[in-house]
């Protein structure tokens, strides 16, 4: 449906003598992405306060506010609840003295009127009303006072809101939601419905239930649409908050599509993360060698290399190539069973070609190139043609030393090579392959943004360090990250696929890759465009939002992680729907959509598949997006709040107060 | 002097000594020394594990004892202990491992607690699986513990939290000496008892510290002295509580005698909580039933049908 302009929706009715806005997301909004990040400002002011024993404030804000909702509605009663009922329930909750939630709910009011802002098209509404002559007449549920309302709407520019003109539920006794307030509004303005204008962002609150009484209804809900899950909440989660929260005021009037949030969004904090921590230790100690990994690290190598122009001072890094089958396959020295599993797939259907080109020889078979095998067949044939293998794989490996040698990774000293992450295992093969190289000369150590639980056994192969999670994060976070993985490894790419081989010496070790340019894809095209931008303006203090790199955090980084990964709006969920994930090994398959489709008859499917769906959609898809996508259709609701029952992990409790 | 020494004993789990050595490492303190002593085993392996993390953490102050022989847990950290002077000290085991702030947190807990023996974190329980060289976590559970569990009468019948969570004061050692290295196991509680004589735990209840335990599948090598050594923890039990049978108690009862009788407090206290959990648990499978009935009803939406006309003939009466 066209957007309408203020004169538009007043046009249409022009005998109308009342406007009456909704506050929230309609004439007011806040300096955060979503409104109980206001919550956790609150949490950080009272910890600064207070101590740490009030980690995980917001949580609990948020918890027992929605559960004093749920008494109040058990009871039966129309009425909404008010600021007093929750604040007396979370001193119950915390068992907290009288006077520390006296000045909780003082930092609450006070951050509500600092993050105050005006919501464009609700203030332009109001003006044009005012100047036709209309009264203009805020109507919200909330459980905030006029008087509290009043001051927001001052804060943040809309000087002539008067207290006496707002009818707020918890004040009126009943709700926009269940009809009863508007009612009560229509008796106390003294006028005819038909003559009042009400625009809101909410369909039933804002438009099925005035329209009921004939009030005429215009909904805009641009602002409430950058909304995440509420329970998500924690002070480290405020930089990308004032992030999104920025994105969503400069896409107001023109919606810039999910690809280019995400690139000036989560990519760009994931980016400014590794060079921040690439900044931090060049600072602490002498490195021989500085490396950003592909693809993940190309991102963050072109803003090192943009920051030193502005830095000329910090040393150089290189762009490293190499990719997790092309350096496992260059450390094959003898082949086995755990070799033909960890490159034949277990659901795999190959060919002798294309099992030939994974392993960069050619196969002795009677078998034809083009017959497909499945993964049993194959990996016979791998363990029949070891020899083969092994010694493609010594050419492959001195071709790896070249290129290695090329990009000064083998300079003797101590090289630090940045990553995306997870287990570490490719790093601590290359890791290998350095050492014997160079006789132990040269060691490198692995700094990824993300370790996973199972990185463990390699930090007995080499040094390995997590920014934003760690494999001694708390068990619950990284399981929390299943799904996730694959979402940040289709966002975090370089322009070019990935490594396949490597030339010989006449074409200086070049590395091969896949035929396939990911920047002709305009989605990764549009993340490659901005991520760069918006991550250099971080480290470098001038992005718009205000978010700099002070706030780049092991932290923040991982709760805003998990807030995309985790609770993806529906906008991201279908601009992501149509992308693939290629996790093969030799990367020569179709991959994946990111996103699995709901099962067919999902509503009736046995509960014994359940846990076959899980298994599937966790290894080879980003199954977090799957579930939030599952659960918005409803013919896959049920199934997907039943996958959430049966594994509370996957439910929406991620961002654990640090 | 660094504030803190922190004393790593280990033998044998190279695996686990990594991760252990990358959470002292993690610390956002930087006033501290790592004292690993290996205890008796390879002396390659570890030596080769604090290169890798001096690698990456080159001004960390990290130490290696070589023991020839393989001693008691006891007389390991001892050796340590003897051989720093710093004004904190911790247990860190070569399995378990600490959130970035413990050291920050612990150390700044007790020097606002100038009477306090020591401080004592929340610690949460990893339960993980180790097998051929591998480890993966299972579980995560929250570790019961109160402040109240941190005094004479809460520590008296039990061992109530892991050595990762506590810093003691050093000046404990002074007064109520090392720990006893006669004891195989159960040394840490033994000199707990002792600290608490001269100053009080304090709590902390953030949970800083990860307390590591193998699930029952585990290979034998990996386990818990706790875990793989029950009987063995029973026996010195007993023999502490003999030992105690001749220490003063709380005036009318011996010493030993208030650690039975409250130990088997503590197991009622404990089967009772245990209960409760169970309950819970009970409660959140019967939702799972719900939504297994939720599920057969549109399945077959009939039984639906019947089941309202059911209703619907109880309401009218027929």
């Amino acid at each position: 449906m066209r957007r309408l302009t203020a004169h538009e929706v007043l046009d249409a009715k022009p005998h109308a003598t009342v406007l009456s806005l909704d506050f929230f997301d309609t004439l007011v909004t806040r300096s955060v992405a979503q409104p109980t990040h206001v919550f956790a400002e609150v949490e950080r002011l009272l910890v600064n306060e207070f101590g740490r024993e009030w980690n995980g404030y917001a949580q609990a804000r948020v918890r027992v506010e929605h559960e004093v909702r749920v008494h109040v509605a058990a009871t039966g009663s129309p009425r909404d609840i008010s600021h007093d009922e929750i604040m007396h329930a979370l001193q119950l909750h915390l068992s907290a003295r009288a006077d520390f939630i006296d000045r909780a709910r003082q930092l609450e009011c006070e951050c509500e009127i600092e993050m105050a802002r005006a919501v464009p098209f609700g203030r332009d509404i109001a003006n044009e009303a005012r100047a036709r002559g209309l009264r203009v007449v805020i109507v919200s549920d909330n459980y905030m006072s006029a008087d509290l309302l009043a001051q927001m709407a001052h804060a943040a520019g809309l000087s002539w809101v008067r207290a006496s003109d707002i009818y707020v539920s918890c004040e009126h006794g009943g709700m926009k939601q269940n009809g009863s307030l508007w009612k009560t509004v229509v008796a106390l303005l003294g006028v005819s419905p038909k003559n009042i204008v009400h625009v809101g962002d909410h369909r039933i609150p804002d438009g099925t239930e005035p329209s009921k009484l004939g009030i005429h209804c215009y909904i805009d809900s641009r602002s409430s649409q950058w909304h995440r899950h509420p329970l998500n909440t924690s002070p480290s989660v405020l930089p990308f908050s004032r992030l999104e929260a920025w994105q969503r005021d400069v896409d107001y009037e023109r919606f810039r599509g999910a690809p280019r949030h995400f690139g000036e969004g989560i990519v760009a904090m994931m980016v400014a993360a590794q060079v921040k921590d690439c900044l931090d230790v060049v600072a602490s100690r002498d490195v021989a060698g500085i490396h950003f990994a592909a693809r993940d690290g190309w991102m963050a190598d072109t803003a090192w290399m943009r920051l030193r122009r502005e830095r000329p001072e910090l040393p150089e890094a290189s762009y490293l190539s190499f990719s997790r089958s092309v350096i496992g396959r260059a450390n094959i020295t003898h082949v086995d069973n755990d070799v033909a599993i960890r490159f034949v797939d277990e659901h795999e259907r190959l060919t002798v070609r294309r099992l030939s080109a994974r392993f960069g020889c050619e196969f002795e078979t009677n078998l034809g190139a083009d017959d497909e095998m499945n993964s049993a067949l194959a990996r016979q044939l791998v363990l029949q043609n070891a020899s083969r293998i092994v010694e493609a794989s010594r050419q492959l490996r001195e071709r790896v030393v070249g290129h290695l040698r090329t990009n000064g990774v083998l300079s003797p000293g101590h090289h630090i090579v940045f990553d995306l992450g997870w287990r570490g295992s490719s790093m601590a093969d290359l890791a290998e392959i350095v050492s014997e190289a160079t006789n132990g000369t040269t060691t490198i150590e692995g700094r990824f943004l993300g370790l996973y639980w199972d990185a463990t056994m390699n930090r007995v192969r080499l040094p390995l360090h997590g920014y934003a999670t760690d494999d001694l994060s708390s068990l619950n976070d990284n399981i929390r990250l299943l799904g996730a993985v694959r979402l940040f490894e289709f966002l975090m790419t370089a322009p070019e696929g990935s490594v396949i081989d490597f030339c010989g010496p006449e074409k200086n070790f070049e590395p091969v890759h896949t035929t396939r340019q990911l920047s002709d894809d305009a989605f990764i095209g549009a993340v490659l465009a901005t991520a760069v931008d918006s991550a250099l303006q971080i480290i470098l203090g001038t992005h718009p939002s205000g978010v700099s790199a002070n706030d780049i955090t092991p932290e923040s980084v991982w709760a805003a992680m998990m807030q995309v990964a985790h609770t993806p709006r529906a906008d991201e969920l279908d601009a992501l729907r149509e992308h693939v994930h290629i996790a093969s090994v030799d990367h020569a398959d179709e991959g994946m959509p990111m996103i699995a489709p709901a099962p067919k008859w999902s509503s009736t499917i046995p509960l014994q598949w359940y846990s076959r769906i899980y298994d599937d959609t966790m290894k080879t898809r980003w199954f977090q997006g799957s579930l939030r996508d599952w659960h918005r259709h409803d013919s896959s609701h049920d199934f997907a709040e039943g996958i959430m029952r049966l594994w509370p992990f996957m439910g929406p409790v991620w961002c654990d107060a640090p | 002097m660094p504030l803190v020494t922190i004393v790593m004993r280990t033998y044998e789990r190279p695996v686990f000594l990594a991760r252990a050595l990358a959470s002292v490492c993690s610390q956002t303190s930087n006033d501290w020394e790592l004292i690993v002593v290996n205890n008796g085993g390879d002396t390659q392996r570890v030596d080769n594990l604090v290169r890798l993390a001096h690698l990456s953490h080159p001004t960390a102050v990290i130490r290696v004892i070589h023991l020839a022989d393989r001693v008691g847990m006891e007389e390991a950290s001892n050796q340590a202990l003897r051989d720093s002077s710093s004004e904190f000290f911790v247990i860190h085991d070569d399995d378990d491992s600490w959130k970035p702030q413990f050291l920050d947190v612990a150390v700044d807990v007790l020097q606002k607690n100038r009477t306090a023996s020591a401080v004592v974190t929340g610690v949460v329980r990893v339960h993980e699986t180790f097998k051929n060289g591998r480890v993966w976590p299972v579980e995560n559970e929250k570790f019961y513990l109160t402040q109240e569990r941190l005094t004479i009468a809460g520590m008296i019948g039990n061992n109530t939290f892991p050595p990762i969570a506590v810093l003691f004061r050093r000046s404990v050692i002074d007064r109520v000496g090392y720990f006893d290295s006669t004891l195989p196991v159960l040394g840490d509680w033994e000199f707990n008892l002792r600290a608490l004589s001269v100053g009080e735990f304090v709590f902390y209840p953030e949970r800083l510290a990860n307390y590591h335990t193998r699930t029952p599948d585990s290979d034998v090598a990996a386990g818990n002295s706790i875990t793989v050594g029950q009987n063995l923890h029973q026996d010195i039990k007993k023999q502490l509580q003999a030992r105690w049978d001749e220490e003063p108690g709380d005036g009318v009862i011996s010493k030993g005698e208030m650690s039975r009788r409250a130990y088997a407090q503590m197991e009622a206290d404990d089967a009772a909580r245990r209960d409760a959990q169970l309950q819970q648990a009970n409660q959140q499978r019967s939702v799972s039933a719900q939504m297994r009935r939720a599920i057969g009803v549109a399945k077959a939406p009939r039984r639906l049908f019947r089941g309202l006309v059911r209703r619907l003939r109880v309401k009218v009466g027929r």
